[in-house]
């Protein structure tokens, strides 16, 4: 029989009845003979009841962000000294940073100007490009969710006056 | 004597089987799993909740999507308040968006092609690359690549034990994560009343006009828009057509559309008349300002890329995920 601690962190999975029936079998015989797990899921389920009753609420673009730069960011290798310290005394390197950014910086305020497009032209560009969307809808793989998002954006934008 | 060359048999199927990496639970062809993926979903019944987002350069859309489906509809319900409670709903063929600040449903019709799967397994790669769980679910992950670099790649999460895709992942050409959808949880089997796939009483219903499920022969399209359709000569490698359709612009102005596939990307070829009666002073559309001499602008969408091209009176817009060098391609093309 699994122990306490093994059978406890489960136990969210288990409440949303996420778990494979080899697995949902064992929890539910141990629950029956254990109060302290018992009392455990009692707890989860309390929680879930709270935050079931909680309005959605808007994830932040900066949220999505960083879960994006997690996503793309590659996995860490084991340290070794980078190619530029080997060429550039130590100093240099937050110098070069800060001009990167700086370029950066421009490089952004640049395509900004240049991309901007007047309301009725943004409109055009919104048309073809939910048009472009709406045929993809049954492509393989499509994530229709995603889809369903895009669209429904682009109209909601164009309706704000 | 027949024991022991028993046991010799097992011991070498054993060998072989370790020697080729085989001794793990095995995938079945990962292209033909993927495969049975795309079909699985549409014969489950379930209701969930996932999270969606997009990544564009003007910024992101996300939302949490309370999923309802069973087989032959699926329900999307959307819960961010800056998609003012948007549902799409799909029932065989027809597609349907329900607008509960206009209290509007807009009905269209997607069109289903067989065989564009077998299209994707023509340029792209298919590769297991591990099993991970998701939702306290064993799911395997499974990694379509295109085989040229500079081209949008997926990433899906297909669970082990119902087939259905999990997670999803697309990168864009330029290798930017561009779209993520995620199941947060699912209910298995619920009871799933159909009225929540109709369009509610009272709502007032749209059909949309310019079809976009209905394709046309080129010559019935170019008589439509009253002039000569006319297609790229150059496409990129693994592209072929989808097919003809036609396009109206908030003008009321007929246009063309031609969409080109390659089984996960697309092109798009918009043609219209540049003077568009329909905008008034003859300002026409506009972006054709020149780009190089070429008469081409290129604008950033996401995901992937627009390039607008004037060619006498007429304007074409592409839409695709492409390096902006073949869009280009296509685009110089058009004669």
């Amino acid at each position: 029989m699994k122990p306490c601690k093994d059978i406890q962190s489960q136990l969210a999975d288990f409440s949303v009845g996420a778990l494979q029936e080899p697995e949902r079998a064992e929890i539910a015989g141990h629950l029956q003979e254990c109060p302290a797990c018992q009392r455990e899921l009692r707890a989860l389920q309390r929680v879930g009841t709270v935050l079931d009753a909680l309005p959605p609420e808007e994830a932040t673009a900066g949220l999505w962000e960083s879960i994006r730069r997690d996503i793309e960011a590659p996995k860490p290798e084991p340290a070794r000294a980078p190619w530029w310290q080997t060429l550039l005394p130590p100093r240099w390197p937050r110098l070069a940073y800060a001009g990167l950014a700086a370029t950066a910086i421009v490089a952004v305020a640049l395509l900004a100007t240049v991309s901007r497009l007047s309301r009725e032209e943004d409109d055009d560009t919104q048309d073809f490009l939910q048009r472009h969307g709406m045929l993809a809808w049954n492509d393989p793989l499509s994530d229709k969710a995603a889809l369903g998002a895009m669209l429904g954006r682009g109209e909601a934008e164009r309706k704000i006056p | 004597m027949r024991a022991t060359l028993l046991i010799s048999m097992a011991a070498m199927a054993l060998a072989v089987s370790a020697a080729s990496g085989t001794a793990a639970p095995t995938l079945a062809n990962p292209a033909e799993r993927l495969r049975a993926a795309q079909s699985a979903e549409e014969q489950l019944t379930l209701r969930a909740t996932l999270s969606t987002a997009t990544f564009s350069r003007q910024g992101s859309v996300s939302s949490q999507v309370v999923v309802c489906r069973k087989p032959g509809y699926c329900r999307w319900e959307y819960q961010s308040p800056a998609l003012k409670g948007m549902v799409m709903i799909e029932k065989g063929d027809a597609v349907i968006r329900l607008d509960p600040a206009g209290r509007t449903a807009s009905v269209g019709c997607s069109h289903r092609e067989p065989g564009t799967f077998d299209l994707l397994l023509k340029s792209y790669t298919v590769t297991a690359e591990r099993t991970e769980p998701i939702i306290g679910r064993a799911a395997d992950v499974l990694v379509v690549k295109h085989r040229e670099p500079g081209r949008p790649s997926k990433k899906v999460w297909v669970d082990r034990s119902t087939g259905l895709i999990l997670r999803s992942e697309y990168y864009d050409s330029d290798g930017k994560l561009a779209t993520l959808s995620f199941y947060t949880d699912i209910e298995w089997n619920p009871r799933l009343d159909d009225g929540i796939f109709e369009i509610p009483d009272g709502w007032k219903k749209v059909v949309i006009e310019d079809d976009s499920g209905r394709h046309w022969e080129r010559e019935g399209l170019s008589k439509a828009v009253a002039f000569d359709v006319r297609e790229p000569a150059y496409l990129p490698v693994g592209f072929a057509l989808d097919g003809f359709h036609l396009y109206r612009c908030r003008c009321g102005v007929a246009s063309a559309h031609v969409r080109y596939v390659d089984g996960l990307n697309s092109v798009s070829v918009f043609e219209r008349f540049t003077q568009c009666p329909g905008r008034g002073g003859g300002r026409g559309f506009g972006w054709g300002r020149g780009r190089g001499g070429r008469g081409c602008e290129l604008l950033a969408s996401q995901p992937g890329r627009m390039l607008v091209r004037q060619l006498g009176n007429r304007t074409f817009i592409l839409v695709g995920d492409l390096p902006e060098a073949e869009l280009l391609k296509i685009a110089d093309s058009i004669k």
